[in-house]
């Protein structure tokens, strides 16, 4: 019985494109080196006959022991078990893979595989891993169905108990020749099939309804950032490493036309710092918190729909961005400032506070989150400008009945370190006019000054000209127990964004403006490709926001930290990424993240599709029947019958001249053959049945091999030895075949016909062949 | 004690599958459809919406290949000349593959009828059969008891692609098998108590066919060999002519086999009859061989069956065939046998009596007629037969 050969390179192939996914999924690059060479040893072991099945019980006991591991490692992973329970699979797949001895081992691996790849499929999203998974999928029918007929032959081998000398040679060789091919036909047919019911199911089936009733067993743990935090702290004295990887992608479009170039820079949102603590028994002694009331905070919920969270004037200019943010292990949501209308595309509890404008999570940020923001551009005068600053800790009662806010708790205050204040107060850094020093003139007001925008200015263009920028702080020995914002303005004189924004908004606090850290993205990778920017952990960022007459001005006082040149011309290398990135991100827009909105637009627009193709077809038969009125019924229906006597007319014509055709044909070739002297019935029946003799003796005619009247046909099948093999032989069968139906009367069916045919057009080509 | 013959028979369970079932693994597979699903609606993992409705899709398409593998389908039935009981044979199905573009995979077939007289359902498998093309696929036969059997129901099936749907039509041709009794060794001993007529001078009479003596002059006709062309005789008459030489003729033998059950039911009785047409195959397997002619003489029913002493493979397959088809014997004894064959018995013949009981036979029968009596008797009969163990003769009686 025929070997089914394909299965065991096509399940090797499987097993290792499923730990290529879920290696892609995890993010486990050794775990994925560890099964392949596993794989790929024991394919070498099977190949060279080396191969010995491990012995049940080390088996069992090397499984049980991987199952304590498992337990384990659930019991020390916080959040979902299910990265662990893939590695689990896949230990379970090569302990197989050594084990196996028999088709129960085999279905037990295929079904391990596909479990794994289940198992990745709810861990990831990205395109390399769907284009994997689509590739595994297909590959998976075709080894099911090896693996069917593999089970099948053994059974019937076991069972049917065939000696395999009574196997008929050639079916034997029928399924060595076609087997492959009917395979490729057949797995493509259940391919098309599934396909198509998998593009249905994905398109078409309810979301949102039953999402987490067993739990929440998808999706990483959220890898904190390195790059963005929403807490400014100066303790670590290190060098920071810049990040590559992505935080999320922004679409933005500026009252609806696409908005974005290469090196065109947009700052993001994410947290809004207004006070710097200095606590000395906290281990992060220095930093900046946000102080502000979070009671004060507005709950905002649910997908799909869009939710105001400022109001602004008509025509004011609008960006609206489209954000796909990645975990980042915090609860902040990021947008470009002044957020005006938010609307999450997954279910979400958001927050936003209307004092700082930052808005929340309600909890840490664990899978990718979709959303839409619409913004200003900036926080324009129509913002509270009494927020909360150093001298006030307490909202305004104004304010407060404007927000509908309960009055909150007193909180501690804490003042700017002095020196800090005087640093401000230097004519070099504040600037002067012609009334003096302009810091000096600030510290008598309370409300928010005309200087105060200058002030901002005067300061972040100090920064910017006389500091440096580094994110390499090792080699600055910070002083215990001193103001890491003190050494930097007195001493370092250089530092990280954060030192920046921060040495800012103190002194600008110090002399009574009210100022805040803004910490957030400062992005200016454009993807030219897609028409979006690329967010990512290296482009986190701080700055400061200053309260002015025309309300909340942004400053950034970060020295050298531009846009990037080479964003303007992206070489050919960063085309090609953008390109797959855009890929990535329309796989992520379409099929990640293709829910339930989407799902009724889909539904609507094949509707509004169905129905207007229906209008349409009903309004074009009203107006045929309009026209059909009396007079045109006539005249159309007197033509299209004379029409249609045409056409009977030229189709019996027709017939009767392919009739006589054919009756012609078939005389000549029953000449031809040598029918001549038989009645006429016989004639055209015999002709019929022998038209693939007439052929191949013209088909030899016209390669010069004539058969001389004197000889039989079985003489002159004999007489062609000097053709090929093949060919003589061939010429051979199809003579004893003439002889059976012309003296034997046995008739060939329509299939033998074209068998036979195809015999001749084979004889043909060779002979052509040949000749060439 | 003489067991009821009912005890012998088995009741054989025929495996006949329902014409659309569903399988353990599309059960399993069903149970693993349903968590994918559970999965993507708890997750809301769209990728996971993909695998559902791959997988649903895979169930829908398992019932549509399935019915697409089965349909078109020709099957002819190609029997064997004969089988022999205790003997495998092979039945072969030509399977054609009528579609024009699809083909059939992982086929089984399986006969229904007729089943009772072999020791498994005879079944095929055919792997593959290409579109247009015609696989043919054989099915071992091992027969349990002689006669004439007639295959005429079978059952196609199949649970490709992925065995979760099992899917069988049933098809119907008739064919008849002749089981030949069961062939079994025999002593040389015995051959040699058959050739004892050849000591005998006055049985030997030449006849033509050897390569001892000149015995005469033929006509040539193509093909025979020109070694025996007689050239000085073709030169004097014109025509090629060529030499015949003698050959001694060997004894003939006569079977004679007692097939009366004188009213004994008995299981026993019936083991005895069968073994007793068991041994006369034999002797006429290997007589044959040997090259002696031989005859048979036993009451078939009511009538008398009188086979001429003869040789040839024709001949050899006619007695065989007349063993495979003889029914039981209720009034035809013994002495009613031997009177038949006493004019038959002539002096180049020596007879051979079988029969199921112990035979009483006078020393005029003896001595005149050259008679060697065998008793299939369970006791006797292994002096000079040997049969497989694996045999049931007790199975081998036409009802």
């Amino acid at each position: 019985m025929y070997d089914i050969k394909q299965f065991r390179p096509t399940l090797y192939l499987l097993l290792l494109l499923g730990f290529t996914g879920y290696a892609i999924a995890a993010g486990a690059p050794a775990l994925w080196l560890i099964a392949v060479s596993a794989t790929i040893l024991n394919k070498w072991l099977f190949d060279r006959g080396r191969f010995k099945p491990m012995p049940r019980l080390v088996a069992n006991l090397v499984t049980l022991a991987f199952a304590a591991l498992l337990v384990l490692r659930v019991k020390q992973i916080p959040g979902p078990p299910i990265l662990a329970i893939g590695e689990f699979l896949i230990f379970l797949q090569l302990v197989k893979l050594f084990e196996q001895r028999g088709n129960r081992d085999l279905a037990q691996l295929l079904i391990l595989s596909l479990l794994l790849m289940v198992s990745a499929a709810i861990s990831t999203g990205s395109l390399l891993f769907g284009v994997i998974f689509v590739v595994y999928l297909f590959l998976s029918l075709y080894c099911c169905l090896l693996f069917h007929l593999k089970t099948e032959t053994d059974h019937a081998k076991a069972v049917v108990g065939v000696d395999e000398r009574k196997l008929n040679p050639m079916t034997l060789k029928q399924d060595q020749r076609f087997l492959s091919r009917s395979m490729r036909r057949l797995t493509g047919f259940v391919s098309a099939v599934a396909i198509f019911m998998a593009i249905f199911v994905f398109l078409f089936f309810p979301r949102g309804t039953g999402a987490g009733i067993i739990g929440n067993m998808a999706f990483k743990p959220a890898q904190a950032m390195t790059g963005f935090s929403d807490q400014v702290s100066f303790q670590d004295v290190a060098r920071i490493t810049q990040n590559e990887a992505e935080v999320a992608k922004v679409a933005i479009t500026r009252d609806g036309e696409p908005f974005g170039a290469p090196g065109e820079i947009i700052y993001l949102r994410g947290s809004a710092p207004d006070t710097y603590v200095s606590d000395p028994d906290d281990i992060n002694r220095w930093k900046w918190i946000r102080t502000v009331d979070t009671n004060s905070d507005q709950i905002v919920a649910s997908r799909g729909q869009a939710y105001t969270l400022n109001s602004v004037p008509f025509g004011t200019v609008r960006y609206k961005q489209e954000i796909r943010l990645l975990p980042t292990g915090s609860d902040v949501i990021f947008a470009m400032p002044g957020a005006i209308e938010i609307t999450p595309q997954r279910e979400s509890r958001l927050k936003f506070n209307p004092i700082d404008q930052v808005i929340q999570l309600n909890e840490h940020l664990t899978g990718e989150l979709p959303y839409t923001v619409v913004s200003t551009g900036q926080i324009g005068p129509d913002e509270p400008r009494e927020s909360r600053s150093l001298a006030d800790s307490f909202l305004p009662e104004a304010l407060r009945q404007r927000y509908r806010l309960a009055t909150p708790e007193p909180v501690r205050r804490y003042p700017v370190p002095v020196r800090i204040k005087e640093f401000a107060l230097q004519d070099e850094v504040a600037g002067t006019d012609t009334k003096g020093n302009l810091a000096q003139q600030r510290l008598g007001t309370k409300e928010v000054s005309p200087l105060d925008e200058r002030l901002a200015s005067n300061f972040e263009t100090y920064l910017k000209q006389e500091f440096l920028y580094t994110l390499d702080l090792t080699d600055a020995g910070r002083i215990a127990d001193q103001d890491p914002i003190e050494q930097f303005l007195y001493d370092f004189k250089r530092g990280h964004c954060e030192y920046f924004a921060g040495a800012m908004a103190l002194m600008c606090q110090s002399v009574g403006m009210q100022a805040r850290v803004v910490v957030g993205f400062k992005c200016d990778e454009f993807n030219s490709v897609g028409g979006y920017y690329i967010v990512r952990q290296s482009h986190a960022h701080a700055w400061v926001e200053v309260l002015t007459l025309n309300g909340w001005q942004t400053f950034d006082p970060t020295a050298n930290r531009e846009a990037n040149p080479l964003g303007t011309a992206a070489s050919m290398w960063k085309k090609i990424t953008y390109f797959f990135d855009y890929l990535d991100y329309t796989w992520g827009n379409n099929v990640v993240n293709y829910d339930a909105d989407s799902r009724m637009n889909l539904i609507q627009n094949v509707d509004s599709g169905l129905t207007n193709t229906a209008i349409q077809t009903s309004t074009w038969l009203q107006d045929m029947k309009s026209w059909f009125d009396l007079q045109n019924f006539y005249w159309v229906s007197s033509g299209l019958l004379s029409i249609l006597v045409v056409a009977m007319v030229c189709a019996i014509a027709g017939a009767m001249v392919y009739f006589m055709y054919e009756r012609m044909r078939l005389k000549k070739r029953a000449k031809r053959i040598g029918l001549g002297q038989l009645p006429t019935s016989d004639q055209k029946r015999l002709a019929r049945q022998l038209a693939f003799y007439d052929d191949l003796i013209q088909v030899l005619d016209r390669k010069q091999v004539q058969r001389p009247a004197h000889l039989t046909p079985m003489e002159f099948s004999q007489s062609v030895g000097y053709l090929p093999n093949e060919i003589y032989s061939s010429v051979q069968r199809l003579t004893r075949i003439f002889y059976r139906i012309r003296y034997g009367g046995q008739q060939l069916d329509s299939d033998q016909q074209r068998r036979l045919m195809r015999v001749v057009y084979r004889i043909e080509e060779i002979l052509q062949t040949r000749r060439s | 004690m003489a067991t009821k013959r009912t005890t012998s028979k088995k009741k054989r369970v025929i495996r006949k599958k329902p014409s659309l079932d569903f399988s353990v693994t599309g059960l399993i597979y069903c149970t693993m459809m349903m968590f994918i699903g559970l999965a993507a609606i708890n997750t809301q993992a769209n990728l996971l919406f993909g695998v559902f409705g791959l997988m649903i899709g895979i169930l829908l398409v398992s019932f549509v290949i399935s019915g697409l593998v089965m349909s078109k389908l020709k099957v002819e039935r190609a029997m064997p000349d004969h089988a022999i009981v205790g003997q495998t044979a092979a039945v072969y199905y030509q399977i054609t593959n009528k579609k024009r573009y699809w083909p059939s995979l992982s086929v089984s077939l399986s006969e229904i009828d007729g089943v009772d007289a072999f020791a498994r359902q005879p079944s095929a498998y055919m792997l593959h059969c290409a579109n247009g093309m015609t696989a043919s696929v054989p099915a071992e036969i091992l027969p349990l008891r002689r006669g004439v059997f007639e295959l005429n129901h079978y059952q196609l099936s199949t649970s490709f692609p992925f065995g979760f749907v099992k899917r069988a039509i049933n098809k119907h041709q008739k064919d008849n098998l002749v089981v030949l009794p069961a062939i079994g060794g025999m002593r040389r001993e015995l051959m040699q108590q058959f050739r004892s007529a050849e000591s005998v001078g006055q049985n030997v009479r030449p006849s033509r066919g050897g390569s001892d003596d000149f015995y005469g002059v033929k006509e040539y006709r193509s093909g025979e060999n020109p070694r025996f062309i007689y050239w000085k005789r073709s030169a004097r008459g014109g025509a090629i002519v060529m030499r015949e030489m003698t050959r001694v003729s060997p004894p003939k033998l006569l079977v004679l086999i007692d097939t009366c059950t004188g009213g004994d039911k008995s299981t026993d009785r019936y083991v005895a009859i069968e073994r007793a047409i068991a041994m006369a195959a034999t002797i006429i397997d290997r007589a044959m061989e040997a090259g002696l002619p031989i005859g048979l003489i036993v009451a078939s029913g009511d009538k008398w069956l009188n086979v001429l002493p003869n040789r040839g493979k024709r001949h050899r397959l006619d007695l065989l065939t007349h063993l495979a088809q003889l029914p039981a014997n209720a009034s035809q004894d013994v002495n009613a046998l031997l009177a038949i064959a006493q004019p038959l018995i002539k002096s180049d013949t020596t007879a051979v009596l079988i029969s199921p009981g112990n035979v009483a036979m006078s020393l005029a029968q003896s001595v005149r007629g050259r008679l060697v009596a065998l008793s299939s008797k369970a006791d006797q009969y292994r002096r000079y037969f040997q049969f497989d163990d694996s045999i049931d003769f007790a199975l081998g009686h036409v009802g």
